[in-house]
């Protein structure tokens, strides 16, 4: 098995500098047979990886446990999908996952683009194919996934107990996803820049591609926030942890860049600052990877000490200097065709919005940096706590989302001052009158960031509503059809914007979650003998029994608890401690009750022989509605993505006005 | 000796797969010109959305008459232009349509 996965990961290296070569070889002599070689060669690259990948996860799913990636990430006993996703436990593994999701990236955009963008497709697949030998090169030659261990034990370590959960299935692939997405734009920049085609023909191509990797990326990070508030047992979901950082910095920058290419497209502005976006975000993106898997710091997701380091920091650093470099180069073609002519435009609110996001990105990133810098000048690391984020993340969150209400109520060049009242008149005294009611008939304004957040929700909401509405009445009144068909059509017509308008709904979503969880959480430990009852945030616990089970893989013990609101029962939780017989390890598997008013959270510290349970309670409102945020997020990013009925464009005619011919289509 | 002889498939396998356009020189993908009129195509198909983006802006209260017809002008212009470029590259389709 080692030697065919060897050789599939030498060969998928070997074409993928054939692919190069020969792209490179055809733009410069013009040969559409060598082009059409090294078109080849990236479904070889990707053909060849899937053999690597597919005989890896032979190898965890029958224990050849000859193989370090096996034995120490994987056991017998471990359940099928976890042996699965043991695959990406490992750093040789998670690694080859890049490698496979890159190429079979690389092989979707050459065969999507056949006969499209002839000029740019050379470069781009030089682009992707020069970051797929860097990741086969580790993989051949640094960090094999296919290593031999001198003496073969007769089991597996097996993976690590917090990463047997279903979200950690899919969280790594999906974050995985959003990073090697994030690629594509990146590869049709440098060929727009390399070709000179800097017109908005590379944003056409690139959209779709970056609101899918935005998407993978941003639920990604939402499924890991649910790993981490599943498994973890602090009763939170985010600790701007390195690792959850690396994921949300090129989100951050891929959001400003999703936000920035619209003015681009209607204006023709923000062309460097567009180009620049997309190579920090994909230098984000390998910085993730780089964070994770240098074990340059330390982190709950992170892989520990490994040798990638000076690689990453090499690969990083040249495509910086690529990236700004050709960028350099063509300053000139890349001026606005238009300035900005008011700071109360849409375009404006983009800009701003850009600002706070990059912002954000850069904050976050001089804190995760922050112990390194600070081990490297003092000699002594210092971390960053949560205050630092909360302290900038906060303001500038909240300035964002009265931005998301602001956007969609805004003209492009400039907004009138009677425009502005007709516009804003509705949904500012929608969330007025909601502030009122949250003042007089709620604790939402006894935290006054809390209530700002909740007041700018509404507002949003209805400004976002109001769109809808606006543009079914719109179409309506001009095609005759039913207010409920106008609104069909209205999202079918625009599924870019309209989708976009959903996942700013999502946005709200998320941010009423964020706000309820984190200002009006209530907690409390419990030390309950048998039979037992003691109160933390209004809800009385009593501990009812133990439970005990156990399987080939683990033993379980857990204490069952009543949850009673006054003399109601609400809930029975049965928090429980796992320990895995072949690691020895143990992982607290924590019990909660969600609903959407609140998550009640329970994580079992202790039971000790005579059945007293010592339990953390935590009492944390609205967090239900993250993940729901979550769902409508996607669902809204892939209405945006969907391509729009094809269109009768070969009608289209020059109208006799301008010159030639018929009139427009 | 099984595995070995895997390899040696999928290594001939990726050899015939990056020869067969090399040796096959006249490949059944598009003529040039027919490339990059669809492509050409696909540009118009963007800039009539445009067009009709921003018509539909007008008609929702978004942009004053007289941002409307600056930004439509624009627009109508690039998809001009565009459509000139594709009749360039392909005359049937003026004579077709």
């Amino acid at each position: 098995m080692s030697l065919i996965g060897r050789a599939a990961l030498l060969l998928a290296l070997g074409a993928a500098v054939y692919a190069i070569v020969m792209a490179i070889a055809g733009l410069r002599s013009g040969r559409r047979d060598w082009i059409a070689s090294s078109r080849s060669a990236v479904y070889g690259t990707f053909g060849m990886t899937s053999v690597g990948i597919v005989t890896l996860w032979a190898a965890l799913l029958t224990d050849r446990f000859e193989l370090r990636s096996v034995a120490e990430y994987s056991n017998a006993a471990l359940e099928p999908w976890f042996k699965v996703s043991a695959l990406w436990g490992s750093q040789a593994g998670s690694l080859l996952l890049w490698a496979w999701l890159l190429t079979a990236f690389a092989a979707l955009v050459v065969a999507r683009n056949r006969s499209t963008h002839r000029e740019l497709m050379p470069v781009v697949i030089i682009t992707l194919m020069v970051i797929g030998v860097f990741f086969l090169g580790l993989l051949s030659f640094v960090t094999s996934p296919f290593e031999v261990l001198a003496v073969v034990p007769d089991d597996g370590r097996g993976l690590n107990p917090l990463l047997q959960n279903p979200y950690m299935v899919s969280h790594p692939p999906l974050l995985y996803l959003g990073y090697v997405g994030l690629a594509v734009p990146f590869a049709f920049a440098m060929a727009a820049l390399v070709t000179g085609r800097l017109d908005t023909a590379w944003i056409g191509a690139v959209r779709r591609w970056l609101i899918l990797a935005w998407t993978f990326l941003g639920f990604g990070i939402i499924l890991g926030s649910r790993w981490a508030y599943e498994e973890l047992g602090w009763g939170g979901y985010w600790a701007w942890d390195p690792v959850e950082n690396a994921a949300f910095m090129p989100w951050l920058v891929a959001t400003a860049l999703l936000h920035s290419v619209m003015v681009q497209e209607r204006r023709g502005m923000l062309k460097v600052w567009n180009m620049s976006l997309v190579v920090l975000t994909f230098t984000l993106a390998l910085f993730g990877t780089f964070l994770t898997r240098s074990g340059i710091i330390a982190s709950v997701h992170a892989f520990g000490e490994s040798t990638l380091g000076p690689w990453f920091l090499a690969f990083i650093a040249a495509v910086i200097i690529t990236g700004t470099t050709l960028i350099l180069m063509r300053l000139d073609e890349l001026r606005s065709v238009h300035r900005l002519e008011s700071f109360i435009s849409r375009e404006a609110v983009f800009l701003f919005n850009n600002l706070l996001l990059v912002g954000l990105a850069f904050a976050v990133f001089w804190g995760t940096i922050f112990p390194v810098i600070s081990e490297a000048a003092r000699g002594s690391r210092i971390t960053v706590g949560e205050g630092y984020y909360d302290q900038i993340a906060v303001p500038i969150g909240v300035a964002l989302l009265i931005l998301t209400g602001i956007g969609p109520l805004i003209s492009w060049r400039r907004a009138s001052g009677a425009q502005l009242l007709r516009r804003f008149a509705e949904p500012v005294f929608v969330a007025l009158v909601a502030a009122i009611l949250m003042l007089l008939f709620t604790s939402a304004w006894d935290n006054w960031v809390a209530g700002l957040v909740f007041t700018a929700s509404v507002f949003v909401a209805m400004s976002v509503i109001g769109e809808f509405l606006r543009g079914a009445r719109t179409i309506h009144a001009l095609g005759g059809v039913s207010l409920t068909g106008a609104m069909t059509r209205l999202v079918a017509r625009n599924r870019r914007r309209y989708g976009g308008y959903v996942v700013h709904l999502g946005v709200v979503l998320l941010f009423i979650g964020f706000a309820g969880s984190t200002a009006f959480t209530q907690s409390g430990d419990l030390l309950l003998d048998p039979g037992e009852r003691a109160d933390v945030g209004g809800l009385t616990f009593v501990n009812e029994k133990t439970v005990r089970d156990a399987n080939d893989n683990r033993m379980m013990v857990g204490a069952q608890l009543g949850v009673f609101d006054g003399e109601e029962r609400i809930s029975t939780l049965t928090p429980a401690i796992n320990f895995y017989t072949a690691s020895q390890q143990r992982s607290t598997e924590i019990a909660i009750d969600t609903g959407p008013r609140r998550d009640i959270y329970v994580t079992l510290v202790g039971l000790n022989e005579a059945d007293q349970v010592r339990a953390s309670v935590f009492i944390n409102p609205l967090v239900m509605w993250l993940w729901v945020a979550g769902v409508l997020i996607v669902i809204g990013a892939l209405i945006s993505s969907l391509p729009l009925p094809g269109r009768r464009v070969r009608e289209a005619t020059v109208p006799s006005s301008v010159g030639a011919g018929r009139a427009a289509g | 000796m099984l595995p070995a002889i895997l390899v040696a498939v999928l290594a001939l396998l990726l050899v015939l797969a990056l020869a067969r356009p090399l040796v096959a020189r006249a490949e059944s993908s598009p003529a040039p010109a027919a490339e990059e009129v669809s492509e050409i195509d696909a540009q118009v198909a963007g800039a009539l959305a445009e067009i009709e983006e921003i018509e539909f802006d007008r008609a929702s209260g978004h942009l004053s008459e007289e941002d409307f017809s600056e930004l439509a002008a624009d627009a109508k212009k690039r998809a001009v232009e565009l459509i000139r470029r594709r009749d360039a590259a392909d005359p049937s389709a003026s004579d077709d349509a």
